[in-house]
């Protein structure tokens, strides 16, 4: 699975269903009764070109361009809004059905500014897509065209073109159906039908991104992307949301080692099409405030001199007493970065006084988001195993002394958002170790801090809220000099004198598969290089 | 079986046209009505549909459905029905709804009555269109009328539907939009939503008003249900011609000497409704053709006036000539089936030797331009394209196949919607370029010397 294919796929068919046959230009196939005509047809490869149409939303068969001639109908059929039936006999590429889907092409392409240089969805847009693939002829229309707005701001993410729009409802419908709000209306008759937000409303709900994605126009785009790039300089690899415990499938855009957008990919477990618009800003982080380079005592230092400086101060703690060293865990981490922190802590060090940190929880509701802001609450909690106290029990170890050493592993909400650093006294350590992705309060007070790879840039499994071992990929090179959690943890093992030699994350869940229950069914996946976006990929 | 002559001054539904005070209760009972409905009520509901079927009575909005089958295709266990009035009449050329509901409104509402009664309604609405604002006070009134005198909102005792038949009537003004005519786009209207048509299958009698069964007539069409009530289906069936029972209203309007709203009988040619009920073509022109049934309908030219003003004989008869793409292809309505004109809603536009066709066209395509609901692209972007060429052409500044992209466009809008809108104004615009091409071809820039006419629709000046 590289990019989510042009078609897309349905919901897996009810098992059990009755099948039917369908003949599409000639070759015959089974299909589950009621599939779309236009899904059957695609997916024995006839490319009926479509608009309107999106496989997680209704149809409302408005843009007339998958008409197909099915035999014993009159008239060419909307294959969208068309049931597949037993026997049934389609043409696609009868001359009237390839005459009259130009003609729909044209008619869509009346009143289009055309405008593709300067258009944000040039390729990637469904209209310049069907225009090459089926028409590529001159204009007929010799005349003006309807002018409407250019720039609408309809939202605070989101800049509509009024003029680029070819009103085929899809962002209507995601807002209705997915978002469950009615904010885009259309105004208006005729060609001077124009995209509008409803009255007293604008573009605002949790979900407004994903009308960007399914706009199959550059009608619609994003405020965050818009004028960044273009799109075939993209290149995309899929991954996992790290904005929550949902695990949205998605892919990375990504251009010069830097994420340039992140959308979502079909799946149909957990998140069908969509994502979320809080979800798709947690790139942000991944390009921000990031700890470059390891740390000592306040300077940067070189990965050989931190990790004996850092191993130095632990064993000395663990020699003076293995009960007052605390080991804190993030549920930010992949499997493989706390299976390898597991091993370490229990099996080689014996430790007792492990902590889960982790984001604080947020909003939520009942469509995707979770409020559990950490992607990987669920495998943390079940590599954890029982043994692992909250951030509470370590303010008060702090407090009394009971915890004088601490490595600290991922600082994503070791010090809360709300709470005031003082809440964790990390002043009454003698020895603090941090391996973290940011310059925080955390890795400033550490003695020797160590750069940590953010999700975006190491190869990984998220276990989700559903308990599903989803597969993260690593999109961008690490910021700076940082490295993936499992393969610091290894170096600092071999310098606190135990054995873990992981050569790359593939070993480790392969390792964690066999030992965890809740990973023995995940799949690590082929190696996957990331895929230039061209037309092939395109999303529409 | 008779002539068309024998229904000659039969009157029907305009029973109440120039008597004072038609349109209050009391007259209204003293001229015999509020009898059909105690009749009917006697009846099983199916025997009514039975004999609405028996009655040939066809739609009268514009499609011509056979009332009767309209009704039967209710399921019969449905639990809640609907009848929807559809009297948002807007069709350009058609003023019949408008003055029958002036003059009875409580024909309609007695119609409703039985119709109600005959599909399990318990809750009728009428939809009117909104710039009909006496008409809307005048049917109000008689609604409330209706309910003091307790037609309405009281039970009756009824043969079937469990004893008791009871009825409610809402009246709904609709905004103006043309597209709220067409039965689903009003059906959303009415429910409160964007007036835009709803994709067929399912038909409103399985999934309309609120997702019940729901039967869309025109004010005409229920108007009739009365007589064939009290006088019976068969006498209707044979008041008509062939297939269509009954009698016609038409609207004339145009170069007519006498023009206006006519009851006459169905078979009735064009030629007599032009030359006979008004009064033929004034300051002694010539007829150059006709609007058969509002703007919508391809015309016929002047060879073609002596077929009868009747459903079928307009789609059939072969004194019409096929609608054509281009000279020699006929224009396909589907699985071959050729076009030739249709009765739609009655209204007949004459237009003498003197009018300028592409002016004409180029005004029938503004309209359609307009009021194109938006919803599926070929019709939003083509009828304004062909109201632009159109414009174009008419002031003389046509470009070289401006008149085969008019085809052409017309061609690719036809039969490829959602409704009917697309239709209505792909089928006028081939019709004229059928009938007339000639006058198109003048006013292409090449050609040079056509005159220009005066007056261009204003809703598309500057556009082209």
């Amino acid at each position: 699975m590289t990019t989510t294919p042009i078609t897309g796929t349905p919901p897996s068919p009810a098992p059990a269903t009755e099948l039917v046959t369908v003949t599409v230009d000639g070759k015959t196939q089974q299909f589950p009764k009621g599939t779309v005509l236009l899904e059957a047809c695609n997916q024995m490869g006839a490319g009926v070109p479509f608009f309107c149409y999106h496989p997680g939303l209704t149809s409302p068969a408005v843009c007339r361009q998958c008409l197909v001639d099915v035999k014993g109908q009159p008239k060419p059929v909307p294959s969208c809004y068309t049931p597949v039936a037993d026997k049934m006999e389609v043409m696609t590429k009868s001359p009237r059905a390839l005459d009259v889907r130009r003609q729909m092409l044209e008619f869509t392409l009346v009143n289009h500014p055309i405008d593709c240089p300067i258009c944000d969805k040039a390729g990637e847009c469904l209209l310049q897509k069907h225009y090459f693939d089926w028409d590529a002829k001159l204009a007929r229309n010799d005349g003006i065209k309807v002018k409407k707005a250019k720039v609408v701001d309809i939202g605070p993410r989101i800049v509509l073109d009024q003029e680029r729009c070819i009103l085929c409802t899809r962002c209507i419908r995601v807002c209705d159906e997915v978002a469950k709000t009615h904010q885009l209306e259309m105004a208006d008759r005729g060609d001077h039908e124009v995209l509008t937000t409803a009255p007293g409303h604008q573009l605002d709900n949790p979900y407004s991104l994903n009308t960007v994605d399914v706009c199959p126009v550059g009608a619609l785009t994003s405020k965050d992307f818009r004028f960044a790039m273009r799109a075939w300089e993209l290149y995309t690899t899929p991954s996992i949301c790290p904005g929550c415990a949902t695990g949205c499938n998605i892919e990375v855009h990504h251009s010069h080692g830097k994420i340039q957008r992140l959308i979502p990919r079909q799946n149909d477990q957990v998140n069908e099409h969509w994502m979320c618009d809080e979800g798709r800003l947690t790139y942000k982080r991944v390009h921000a405030q990031r700890l470059a380079a390891p740390m000592s005592g306040g300077v940067p230092v070189d990965w050989d001199r931190a990790l004996d400086d850092a191993g130095r101060a632990l064993r000395v703690a663990l020699d003076a007493g293995p009960a007052q060293v605390g080991v804190v865990m993030n549920a930010q981490s992949t499997n493989e970065d706390l299976y390898a922190l597991a091993r370490l802590t229990f099996d080689h060090l014996g430790l007792g006084k492990v902590y889960l940190a982790g984001l604080d929880q947020g909003w939520s509701d009942d469509i995707l988001v979770s409020a559990d802001k950490n992607p990987n609450t669920a495998g943390a909690m079940a590599i954890g195993a029982g043994r692992l106290r909250t951030l509470l029990d370590l303010a008060n170890d702090l407090k009394s002394g009971a915890v004088t050493t601490l490595l600290v592993v991922g600082t994503h909400g070791v010090i809360g958002k709300d709470g005031a650093p003082g809440a964790l006294p990390l002043d009454r350590l003698t020895t603090l170790v941090v391996v973290g992705t940011h310059r925080d309060e955390v890795t400033a007070a550490a003695k020797v801090a160590l750069p940590l790879a953010e999700w975006a840039e190491s190869d990984g499994t998220f276990t989700n809220r559903l308990g599903m071992v989803q597969r993260v990929r690593a999109a961008v090179p690490p910021a700076g000099d940082s490295l993936p959690g499992w393969e610091i943890l290894s170096h600092l093992a071999r310098k606190l004198g135990a054995t873990m030699e992981f050569t790359e994350a593939k070993t480790v869940f392969a390792e964690a598969k066999q030992k965890l229950p809740f990973m023995k069914d995940a799949e690590w996946g082929r190696p996957l290089l990331p895929v230039q976006l061209r037309f092939a990929g395109s999303r529409g | 079986m008779g002539t068309w002559q024998d229904a000659m001054g039969v009157k029907i539904v305009t029973k109440g046209f120039g008597v004072p005070g038609s349109h209050k209760l009391s007259v209204y009972t003293q001229r015999g009505g509020f009898q059909a409905f105690p009749k009917a009520l006697t009846w099983q509901p199916s025997a009514l549909t039975d004999e609405v079927k028996k009655s040939n009575l066809r739609g009268r909005g514009g499609a011509g459905f056979p009332t009767g089958m309209k009704w039967s295709f209710i399921p019969k266990d449905a639990k809640l029905t609907y009848l929807v009035v559809n009297a948002d009449e807007s069709e350009p050329g058609t003023c019949k709804d408008r003055e029958l509901l002036a003059y009875d409104p409580h024909l309609l509402i007695e119609g409703m009555l039985i119709a109600s009664y005959a599909l399990g309604c318990k809750h009728a609405y009428i939809y009117i269109r909104g710039e009909m604002m006496r008409e809307a006070r005048i049917v109000q009134e008689a609604i409330d009328e209706a309910y003091a005198a307790g037609w309405l909102g009281k039970d009756h005792p009824a043969a079937g539907g469990g004893g008791t038949f009871k009825l409610d009537v809402t009246l709904h003004r609709g905004a103006g939009a043309y597209i709220c005519g067409e039965e689903t786009g009003l059906l959303n209207s009415l429910e409160g939503k964007r007036g835009w048509p709803r994709l067929k299958p399912p038909f409103p009698a399985i999934k309309g008003l609120f997702g019940a069964p729901t039967v869309v007539n025109n004010v005409e069409t229920i108007m009739n249900i009365p007589e064939i009530i009290t006088r019976g289906g068969e006498w209707f069936a044979a008041l008509g011609t062939g297939k269509s029972g009954g009698t016609r209203i038409v609207c004339v309007s145009g170069h007519v000497n006498k023009p206006g709203v006519f009851e006459l009988p169905m078979g009735i040619p064009f030629r007599d409704i032009i030359y006979d009920v008004c009064g033929g073509i004034p300051n002694g022109r010539v007829l150059k053709g006709v609007i058969p049934g509002g703007s919508s309908m391809p015309p016929l030219d002047a060879s073609e006036i002596d077929v009868p003003c009747e459903f079928d004989a307009l789609m059939n008869d072969p004194r019409i000539k096929d609608v054509e793409v281009k000279p020699g292809v006929p224009f396909d309505l589907g699985g071959g089936r050729r076009l030739k004109s249709m009765a739609g809603s009655g209204g007949i536009v004459v237009f003498d030797d003197q009018t300028d066709i592409v002016a004409l066209c180029a005004r029938i395509m503004a309209f359609y331009a307009h009021e194109s609901c938006g919803q599926c692209t070929p019709c939003r972007e083509g009828s304004g394209w062909l109201a632009r060429l159109c414009t174009r052409l008419a002031r003389g500044e046509g470009e070289a196949g401006d008149v085969e992209l008019l085809a052409n466009i017309a061609n690719g809008i036809g039969g490829n919607t959602i409704c009917a809108l697309g239709d209505a104004a792909a089928w006028p615009m081939l019709g004229f370029l059928t009938k007339f091409r000639a006058d198109f071809e003048s006013r292409v820039k090449a050609a040079g010397t056509a005159p220009l006419h005066k007056s261009l629709p204003k809703s598309v000046e500057g556009a082209a």
